[in-house]
C-alpha cells in the first residue's frame, strides 16, 4: 500500500514537471468546445441559389421576393439563360437553380398552373431534401396568396382546401442542432483526453527502458496498473466538471435531469476509456504504435459508431452490433436523456451498468497482458 | 546565434536561385552548377530515404494496420454514415375518422419513407410510443378536419416529432411537408372542376438523382481517413528522434533541415499512396463510388493531398517536445478540425461568419471538393484549379516552415 502512494505521488510530479502537457490537456478541449459547439450544426442556412427569371413580370418578382425574405436562401446571382445555370452547380457557386419560365404571369392571370423549375445539387443529399422542403413551403404559402386573390377578383366563393401542418418538435423544440451535439462533443473531448493520456502511460515506460526499474521495484503488477491510473482519474474527473462549467457557461443549455446524476454517470464511462487506454498502452510496443491503435481502432469507431452524429439505430445490423461494445453510445444516450428528456436513474442504470462491465472486462484484460507480457 | 538566411530556403533550387547574381557573370555554369548541387542533394537524400523505409517495412504490425485498417475502417463507416429517412414508423390519432383523413394516412403510407404501424387513442399513447422509441412521430387529425376542408377554412393537422435526432427530424418535416402539399393540390384539382392559379414545381436533382447521403459521406470519410493516416504516419517522426536524443546524430550529419524533411515524407508518402488506392478501390467496389470524371486528376489530387497532410504531420512533430504532446496536438489540430471545418458531414455555410474562416485553413477541405467535383459531378481541372493551386500552396508553406523551426531548433 505504502508503495502505492509513493508511486503515484512519484507519476504526480512527472505529469506536473511536463509544462507543455498539462496546459494542453485543460484549455484545449475546451477551447475546442467553445468553436466545436457553435460550429457544429446540421441546420440548412444560406442556401446558395441562383435565379434566372425569363418572365420578367411582378408575379415573378413576387416569387423570388419570397424566396429572399424566408431567410434560408441566398441569392448570389441573376442570369440570362437557362445554360449558365450548369456553371454554378458545377463550381458550386450555388446548390439550386431557379428558373422562371417566360410565361409565368399570363398562365397565372389566365387562371391555370405555372411551372417552375428547379435544379438542385443532390450531392448533398440531406441539404438538397431540407431545400427542396424550404422551396415547397414558400410555394404553398405563395399559392394561397394568389389563389385568394384570384378568387376575390372573380367574385366567386369556391373554397379550396387548405391543410397548415402544425409541427411540434418534442424533445428539442427548436430543431436546434447545438442541443443534439454539445452532450456529444462533451463526450467525445473526455475519451480523446482519458485515452491519450492513459494509452501513452505504460509503453512510454517500455520505450524508455524504464520499465525494467519499475518492474525490480517491490510493486506488483496491479498496484502499477492502478498507480499509473489514479492521477489520470483525478484529471479526467476534473476534466468533466471544466468541460461541464465551460458548456453551461457557453451555450444556453438546459439540463433537465439532475446534475448529480450527471456527475455520476461520468464515473463508470472515465472507468472504461481509461481502461481502453491502458489496453492499448499494454498491446503496443512503441507509441507510435499506441497512436496508430487508440486512433483507429479506438477514436474513430467513438466518433462514427457511438451515434455522435449519426444515428445508430439507421446503421446496418451488423454495424449496430459492433456499436454495442463503445462505450461512448451509452454515455450518449445517459447524457442525451439528462440534457433533452430529463429522465431519472430508473431509465438510465442499465447503461450505466454496461460501461462498468466494459470497463471491469478491459481492465482485467490489460492486467493478463501486462503479466504475461513482463513474465515472457 | 547564428542564422544563415541562404540555406533556410527550402528548396536547393531556391538557394540556387538566391545566388543568382554570381552566376550572371559566367551564365553558361548557371545551369551546370543547379545540377550539380541537385545531384549532390539527392545524393545525400537518397540513403536517408532507405533507411526511413527500412525503419518503417521493419515495424510489421505498424505497416499492416497502416495499409490495410484504413480501408477497413471505410468499410465499417461508409455503411453507418448514413441519414436517409426509410420506413420511419408513425402513428395516428384520428379523431375526425373521416373519408379525407383516411386518404390523407393512406397517402402517407404508400412510400418508401414512412411506414404506418397504427391508430392510437389519446395523446397519452402517442406520448408513450414516442417516449420508448417505436415511434418517430405521430399525426393528430382534429376532429373538426373534414367540415373545415369543406368550409374553406384553414384546416389544421398536428405533426409530433422526435426531436432527439434533429437531422432526421428535419429530413421527415420535409417528406411530410410535400406529402401534404401535394395531397391538397390533387384534391383541389379534382373538386374545383375549373382550373385556378397556381404554381407547380418541377425539380431536378443533379449528380445524385436518388438523394443517397451515402454518396456524398463516403467521399468525406475517404478524404478524413486519409487525412488521419497521414498525420498518424508523420507526427511522431521528429519529435521520436528528439526524445531519444538521435536528432543530434541528424544535425551533426551533412544532411541539410529540408533535405531530411524530404527524406521524412518520401518514405510515408509511398506507403500511404497505396493504402490511398486501396481505400480509393474500397469505395468502387463496395460503395459504387463511380468516378466520373478524370481518374488521373483524382490521382494527383490526392498524391498532393497526401504529401500536404503528411507536410502537416511533420510540422506537428517539429513543434513537439514529446511524443504525448505531439498525438495530443494531431488529435485536436487535424482529427477534430478536419471532421467539423471540412464540409463533411457538417455545412460550412450554416456555421457562424467567424468560425467558417476557420475552414480556410483545413486542407481537406480543398481536397474534398476536388473528390466530390470528380466523383459525382465529373468536372475537371479548369474548375478545380483553385483547390489545387490551394493544397500546394499548404504544401509549400508546411514545408517552409518546418524547415525553418527545425533549424532554429536544431541551432539552439
Amino acid at each position: 500500500m505504502i508503495t502505492l502512494i509513493e508511486f503515484i505521488k512519484k507519476e504526480f510530479l512527472q505529469l506536473r514537471r511536463d509544462k507543455r502537457m498539462l496546459p494542453l490537456i485543460f484549455l484545449a478541449p475546451i477551447l475546442q468546445l467553445i468553436i466545436i459547439g457553435y460550429a457544429i450544426t446540421f441546420d440548412v442556412k444560406n442556401i446558395k441559389i441562383v435565379v434566372c427569371d425569363l418572365s420578367r413580370s411582378e408575379e415573378s418578382r413576387a416569387y423570388i421576393e419570397s424566396f429572399k425574405s424566408s431567410g434560408y436562401f441566398q441569392i448570389v446571382d441573376y442570369i440570362r439563360s437557362q445554360k449558365e445555370i450548369d456553371y454554378y452547380l458545377d463550381k458550386s457557386l450555388a446548390k439550386i437553380g431557379l428558373v422562371i419560365p417566360k410565361n409565368f404571369s399570363t398562365d397565372l392571370q389566365k387562371g391555370s398552373s405555372a411551372e417552375i423549375q428547379i435544379l438542385v445539387d443532390g450531392s448533398d443529399a440531406y441539404s438538397a431534401n431540407v431545400s427542396l422542403s424550404y422551396i415547397t413551403g414558400i410555394t404553398f404559402n405563395f399559392n394561397k396568396n394568389i389563389l385568394i386573390k384570384y378568387f376575390n377578383s372573380q367574385g366567386k366563393g369556391f373554397s379550396f382546401i387548405r391543410i397548415d401542418p402544425e409541427t411540434r418538435i418534442w424533445f428539442n423544440p427548436a430543431l436546434k442542432s447545438s442541443n443534439y451535439f454539445i452532450p456529444g462533443i462533451i463526450g467525445l473531448l473526455l475519451t480523446i483526453v482519458t485515452l491519450l493520456l492513459t494509452s501513452m502511460a505504460i509503453v512510454k515506460e517500455k520505450e524508455f527502458g524504464t520499465m525494467e526499474q519499475l518492474i525490480v521495484t517491490p510493486i506488483r503488477k496491479v498496484e502499477l496498473i492502478i498507480g499509473k491510473l489514479i492521477p489520470f482519474t483525478i484529471i479526467g474527473f476534473i476534466e468533466v466538471l471544466l468541460v461541464l462549467a465551460a458548456a453551461f457557461i457557453f451555450f444556453d443549455l438546459e439540463l433537465k435531469g439532475s446534475l448529480l446524476l450527471l456527475l455520476i454517470s461520468c464515473i463508470p464511462f472515465l472507468f472504461s476509456t481509461l481502461g481502453l487506454g491502458m489496453f492499448v498502452s499494454t498491446i503496443s510496443r512503441t507509441q507510435q504504435q499506441a497512436m496508430m491503435i487508440s486512433v483507429f481502432l479506438v477514436m474513430l469507431p467513438f466518433i462514427y459508431l457511438s451515434g455522435f452524429t449519426f444515428p445508430v439505430e439507421n446503421m446496418p445490423e451488423i454495424i449496430q452490433f459492433a456499436s454495442n461494445f463503445i462505450p461512448l453510445k451509452y454515455f450518449l444516450i445517459i447524457l442525451r436523456s439528462l440534457f433533452l428528456k430529463g429522465v431519472g436513474i430508473s431509465e438510465i442504470w442499465d447503461e450505466m451498468l454496461i460501461m462498468l462491465a466494459i470497463g471491469v472486462v478491459i481492465f482485467t484484460a490489460s492486467v493478463m497482458v501486462f503479466r504475461k507480457q513482463l513474465e515472457g | 546565434m547564428k542564422f544563415d538566411f541562404k540555406s533556410l530556403c527550402p528548396l536547393r533550387l531556391l538557394s540556387a536561385l538566391s545566388d543568382l547574381k554570381k552566376f550572371r557573370k559566367e551564365p553558361q555554369s548557371f545551369s551546370q552548377s543547379i545540377s550539380k548541387k541537385v545531384s549532390e542533394s539527392v545524393n545525400r537524400i537518397l540513403p536517408f530515404i532507405k533507411k526511413e523505409f527500412l525503419q518503417f517495412i521493419r515495424d510489421r504490425r505498424s505497416l499492416i494496420v497502416f495499409l490495410f485498417v484504413p480501408s477497413f475502417m471505410l468499410i465499417l463507416f461508409g455503411y453507418a454514415l448514413n441519414l436517409d429517412v426509410k420506413n420511419a414508423p408513425f402513428v395516428v390519432l384520428d379523431n375526425s375518422r373521416s373519408f379525407y383523413s383516411r386518404e390523407l394516412i393512406s397517402s402517407l403510407s404508400h412510400n418508401q419513407y414512412f411506414k404506418f404501424t397504427g391508430n392510437v387513442e389519446s395523446y397519452k399513447e402517442i406520448e408513450h410510443q414516442i417516449n420508448v422509441g417505436k415511434v418517430k412521430f405521430a399525426i393528430v387529425i382534429p376532429d373538426d378536419f373534414e367540415m373545415n376542408l369543406f368550409s374553406g377554412n384553414p384546416t389544421k393537422i398536428q405533426i409530433i416529432i422526435d426531436g432527439t435526432q434533429a437531422m432526421i427530424a428535419s429530413n421527415i418535416v420535409g417528406y411530410l411537408n410535400s406529402y401534404i402539399n401535394n395531397f391538397t393540390v390533387k384534391y383541389n384539382l379534382k373538386n374545383a372542376n375549373v382550373s385556378f392559379p397556381r404554381v407547380v414545381l418541377n425539380p431536378r436533382i443533379w449528380y445524385n438523382p436518388e438523394l443517397k447521403t451515402a454518396n456524398f459521406f463516403v467521399p468525406g470519410l475517404i478524404a478524413f481517413i486519409m487525412m488521419v493516416m497521414a498525420v498518424v504516419a508523420t507526427s511522431l517522426t521528429i519529435v521520436r528522434e528528439k526524445e531519444r536524443n538521435t536528432i543530434e546524430q541528424l544535425i551533426v550529419s551533412p544532411i541539410r533541415m529540408y533535405e531530411l524533411i524530404i527524406a521524412k515524407l518520401v518514405a510515408p508518402l509511398i506507403i500511404a499512396f497505396i493504402a490511398a488506392m486501396l481505400i480509393l478501390l474500397t469505395g468502387y467496389i463496395l460503395f459504387g463510388i463511380q468516378i466520373k470524371g478524370n481518374l488521373i486528376l483524382l490521382l494527383v489530387a490526392t498524391m498532393i493531398f497526401l504529401l500536404t497532410s503528411l507536410a502537416f504531420g511533420v510540422f506537428i512533430s517539429v513543434l513537439s517536445d514529446s511524443q504525448q504532446v505531439a498525438f495530443l496536438a494531431s488529435i485536436l489540430s487535424t482529427i477534430i478540425p478536419t471532421l467539423v471545418f471540412s464540409n463533411f458531414i457538417f455545412p460550412i455555410s450554416s456555421m457562424p461568419e467567424i468560425l467558417q474562416y476557420i475552414s480556410y485553413i483545413i486542407p481537406a477541405k480543398y481536397y474534398l471538393v476536388i473528390l466530390r467535383g470528380v466523383i459525382l459531378k465529373g468536372v475537371g481541372f479548369s474548375i478545380l484549379w483553385e483547390q489545387f493551386a490551394s493544397l500546394l500552396f499548404f504544401l509549400f508553406g508546411m514545408f517552409t516552415i518546418s524547415t525553418l523551426l527545425l533549424k532554429i531548433k536544431g541551432l539552439r
